[in-house]
């Protein structure tokens, strides 16, 4: 067969644009598609996700990527959970994790039987000692999950946290090394078709040309392709999501090397705190409604753990995203199809998602603009991946307890989506947390953050009652028993990272 | 007006047949001795003499739950095993394919099966999808699937039930009065209400009332508790379901009992034969616009190569509550929802209905937050089987005034979604709350002939021998594999022996 080959032009580098180079290369017939991927040395990436989400793994190796190396090449260290500080003064610092809280009993959800317990005046200790994984996360430890699916050491996963510049520049010659040409330039113009209007071509300030049947916008905020050329309006969700800047600076670690993340209320937002083996990632989202962004860059530096190695860099976006990410012969991967704050370390994810639907809905070889379906159905399921992501963010804001502070004040007061609403009520009136199998987040998420912003149910099924109290008191200390135990001998998570993924200190230095 | 709040004390369950004994019994089992009353109001029961109901194995795990003894239940109601559906034709042009109660899981080496099927069909395999589906082969063979360390109590995996729907009842109620829940029979009931809830049901008319704070409409079809609070949804909107009489009757047991039921697609309807292990259960579709009843007679019992007794013909009445949960009434079943019955599907929207009601069963007379999430989640999953149901009537390719009214009618957006990914490529749209997976679409789907424009580009691009090798690999083992599963009468016999101790 001599037919041609699909031409499919990624415009952008940066995580988003070799994400889906990598994975193209890796799972698409090379007799049948030609990418390209054009980017230029002269812009810079955004490169805030730094923090991830489980879900990498898979991706991962899905590309058939050895962990060990991918983590000594992107400079990694592990993620078990990201800790709030201070989201409510009155309340203790709550972590997210990766992993379960207790477990069902009787087809009972944990969170019933623990207020059971707690209703019933029994000694009952903080949710959070019922999971392995914020006990190992607190402790600083890691190893990896047990298969033994009796020992809490199995009722966790874990993410990563990682540089996205040596991210990309892994996966770059990881695409490069499978057939994937990487053009070095800058976009002049975009040629269309006169009759269609699709897209047809790229031209470059160097005079070049780059002709595509199929092309993918990773240009980032700017959205050349998606928002500026084809012009797909914008859904703004500043309204609920007010953040819309950041300062972000790395330093060297002279605090604990925490295998989570670390999210700390602020005046106007919050500041992150990322460890990874060669430097801390620290930055501040704020919204400038309510904030200068001098005064942003200043409590950023005043927070920091060491000096600063670099200038701060400034950052601006629009939470929100484009009312469709695949629209005539072009989709959006990553930031040029929508942006949500990086508080629950969604961005790679979001990339991720796309890649994974867009490699199963990609237009047959011989036919690139025959079949508008798979491209609703591409769209369908983005705005679903949006729509959950975006009521488990606004969950942090309007719980909180920050009185007289203008942002708090705001996002305290402020009108919440009916999804979000719906949730809420049930969770408050008898502990039944979300009910979806499509998207993000778990259960055992949903019920961490609602736990830790403070939000009380009135009461729980009245079917725990059903079970006799005192059996339940004993699982309920023998399981933090049996998480305390599982604890032993395990490796801090320096010691791990020296024993399996030490990056050379040399050659780290990005 | 802030509701008043009380400790729930009293659940009054109304109903009749199974729909009444299965949600009573559920409620009292998970409420324990210690929890709210229980108490059944029994009216007389509408059960057709020859009606039998299919639990689908989810129905059957919440058999498990409640502690009842399934050999018991098969020794007791006669019951046979299912592994599926095969629609099949009668008098008319039909591709039979087989609708399997469980996806079996087969994982294929890096690719997925599915589309690596259509990829060898459309070059020529001629080995049907069915033939590699581990329950539709042992079903075709006379055999059930028992897994070699299957637990002895739990039966077949991936297996249903057909069960005389009489003794089903029965056998359900005696394990209700087992667990002396207190039951008052009426021949009608009336409905009192004080304020915005029901604060009484009347039996006969009074003055013998039981008084509740919380009411469950297990009534089925008649609705005698929600039908005056909560309108009715699809009745106008789906003219294309057309069915609207269902005639029931009683055939000869079949000699050798096949794990199946069959649905025998006809011209101007269909009939199904469901064999239990005391007679066969024959049901004929049909609509009143295109047959008379007696011409219905006699389609079934072609349908059904046999002589037919018990004839007993009823209307029907597809459609969803708005609400399936008004004040503080509950509907679960039929009262809650009639859909078509092409898909015995009536158990299973009484265990979805089961099981959402004790997941969100309120401990105090204020439950708003949880009524507007049993209403949502129900009208969400019952709009799912709904739309697998349009599917079914708009895309079967069946001649005749009968079919030809199902293909007339306009897909809701959701199923207009799964259909367009289906037939762009081969792939399951997935929506929350979908009750049949993945593999039903593709059952039926293919079934009807319907073949995708294009497959997704790892599928389409992999090398075809490969493929095929992986296809004929996996075709021979579950061949041999099929071999060694018990015949579905020596297991029955096996059952009853440990049924009757």
């Amino acid at each position: 067969m001599a037919a041609k080959r699909l031409p499919i032009v990624i415009l952008g580098g940066g995580t988003a644009g070799w994400m889906t180079a990598a994975a193209l290369a890796v799972h698409l017939p090379a007799d049948r598609y030609a990418v390209t991927l054009l980017e230029s040395d002269e812009i810079g990436t955004v490169g805030v996700g730094e923090a991830t989400l489980p879900h990498l793994r898979a991706f991962n190796s899905w590309l058939g990527i050895d962990e060990a190396r991918f983590m000594r090449e992107t400079g990694a260290t592990f993620k078990l959970g990201i800790e709030f500080r201070h989201w409510n003064r009155a309340l203790r610092p709550y972590i997210h994790p990766f992993g379960a809280f207790g477990e069902p009993w009787s087809g009972i959800e944990f969170q019933h039987h623990w207020m059971r317990l707690k209703a019933s005046g029994r000694p009952v200790r903080p949710i959070e000692e019922y999971s392995f994984s914020v006990a190992a996360a607190r402790g600083g430890f890691f190893d990896f999950p047990s298969q033994d699916r009796r020992s809490p050491r199995s009722t966790f996963s874990y993410a990563y946290h990682l540089d996205a510049g040596l991210y990309a520049a892994f996966l770059r010659r990881f695409a490069e090394s499978r057939g994937v040409s990487r053009v070095e330039g800058k976009v002049k113009g975009v040629g269309r078709d006169g009759v269609s209007g699709r897209l047809a071509e790229l031209t470059l300030e160097s005079g070049g040309r780059i002709a595509g049947d199929l092309f993918i916008d990773c240009s980032g905020f700017r959205s050349l392709l998606l928002g500026g050329e084809l012009g797909v309006q914008w859904q703004d969700w500043s309204h609920w999501l007010p953040c819309d800047r950041a300062w972000a600076v790395p330093c060297t670690l002279a605090s604990e090397f925490t295998p989570y993340t670390r999210a700390t209320a602020a005046e106007a937002g919050w500041l992150w705190r990322i460890p990874l083996q060669h430097r801390v990632g620290n930055g501040y989202v704020y919204s400038s409604r309510f904030l200068s962004d001098e005064k942003a860059r200043e409590t950023l530096l005043s927070a920091i753990e060491s000096p600063p190695l670099a200038e701060p860099r400034p950052l601006r976006f629009r939470p929100g995203k484009r009312r469709r990410a695949w629209e005539a012969n072009c989709v959006a991967i990553g930031l040029s199809g929508g942006f949500l704050e990086p508080l629950e370390s969604t961005s790679i994810f979001l990339i991720q998602a796309g890649v994974m639907d867009l490699i199963n809905l990609l237009p047959d070889a011989g036919a690139p603009f025959g079949d508008a379906r798979l491209r609703d159905e591409f769209n369908r399921l983005y705005d679903l991946q949006y729509e959950r992501i975006r009521d488990f963010l606004m969950l942090h804001y309007f719980a909180n307890d920050r009185h007289g502070e203008a942002l708090w004040d705001y996002v305290r007061g402020m009108e919440l989506p009916e999804s979000l609403k719906h949730k809420m009520q049930l969770f408050r009136a008898r502990a039944v947390l979300p009910n979806y199998q499509y998207g993000l987040f778990s259960r055992d998420s949903w019920l961490a953050v609602l736990v830790g912003q403070g939000i009380v149910p009135d009461r729980y099924s009245p079917l725990a009652d059903a079970l006799p109290v005192d059996a339940i008191e004993q699982k309920l200390a023998q399981f933090a028993l049996d998480i305390r135990l599982g604890l032993d001998h395990m490796p801090t998570h320096g010691e791990f990272i020296d024993r399996y993924c030490r990056a050379p200190a040399a050659g780290m230095s990005a | 007006m802030i509701p008043e709040r009380r400790p729930l004390a009293e659940i009054v369950v109304v109903g009749r047949d199974v729909d009444l004994w299965l949600a009573a019994l559920s409620l009292r089992r998970a409420l324990g001795p210690s929890g709210p009353r229980v108490t059944v109001v029994e009216l007389p029961s509408a059960v057709p003499a020859a009606a039998v109901t299919t639990c689908p194995p989810q129905v059957l795990a919440l058999h498990d739950k409640l502690g009842l003894s399934e050999a018991a239940l098969v020794h007791a109601t006669r019951a046979s095993y299912t592994h599926g559906q095969a629609f099949v034709g009668r008098g008319v042009d039909w591709q039979p394919f087989f609708h399997a109660w469980a996806p079996y899981e087969w994982p294929m080496d890096g690719l997925p099966f599915f589309p690596c099927w259509l990829k060898a069909r459309a070059a020529g395999l001629a080995v049907r999808l069915e033939d590699y589906c581990v329950p539709a082969v042992a079903a075709r063979l006379g055999r059930v699937v028992v897994a070699p360390r299957d637990d002895d109590a739990r039966g077949p995996s991936h297996a249903g039930l057909h069960l005389e729907t009489a003794r089903y009842a029965a056998c359900l109620k005696a394990a209700a009065r087992a667990l002396d829940i207190p039951t008052v029979d009426a021949a009608r009931v009336t409905v009192e209400r004080r304020a915005d809830a029901v604060s009484a049901v009347l039996i006969d008319g009074g003055p013998a009332r039981i008084e509740g704070q919380l009411f469950v409409d297990a009534t089925g079809a008649e609705a005698d508790l929600i039908g005056p609070l909560a309108g009715f949804d699809w009745v106008d909107a789906t003219p294309d379901l057309s069915v609207d009489r269902i005639l029931t009757a009683r055939a000869l047991r079949f000699n050798r009992l096949p794990p199946l039921s069959e649905v025998r697609i006809g011209p101007a309807g269909w009939t199904a034969v469901h064999p239990t292990q005391s007679f066969t259960g024959v049901m004929h579709a049909y609509s009143s616009a295109v047959t008379s009843d007696d011409e219905a007679a006699r389609a079934a019992a072609a349908g059904a190569d046999i002589d037919l007794e018990d004839i007993e013909v009823r209307l029907h009445r597809p459609g969803m509550r708005r609400g399936p949960w008004q004040q503080n009434c509950i509907a679960v079943g039929n009262a809650a929802c009639t859909l078509d019955p092409v898909h015995d599907v009536d158990a299973l929207v009484l265990q979805l209905g089961i099981v959402h009601m004790l997941a969100l069963l309120p401990d105090t007379t204020e439950c708003d937050a949880e009524r507007a999430e049993y209403n949502r989640i129900m009208g969400s999953s019952l709009s799912r089987l709904r739309d697998f149901q349009l599917a079914f009537y708009r895309l079967a390719p069946a001649a005749g005034a009968f079919w030809d009214a199902g293909r007339a009618s306009l897909p809701p957006p959701a199923l207009e979604s799964k259909l367009a990914a289906f037939q762009a490529r081969g792939l399951f749209a997935p929506m929350e709350d979908d009750v049949f997976p993945a593999e039903s679409w593709q059952a039926m789907l293919t079934g009807f002939g319907l073949r995708p424009a294009s497959l997704p580009p790892v599928v389409d691009g992999a090398a075809m021998d490969g493929i095929t090798k992986e296809l004929d690999r996996r075709h021979a083992a579950i061949r041999e594999a099929t071999k060694r599963m018990p015949a579905h009468e020596d297991y029955l016999k096996g059952r009853a022996s440990s049924g009757a101790r």
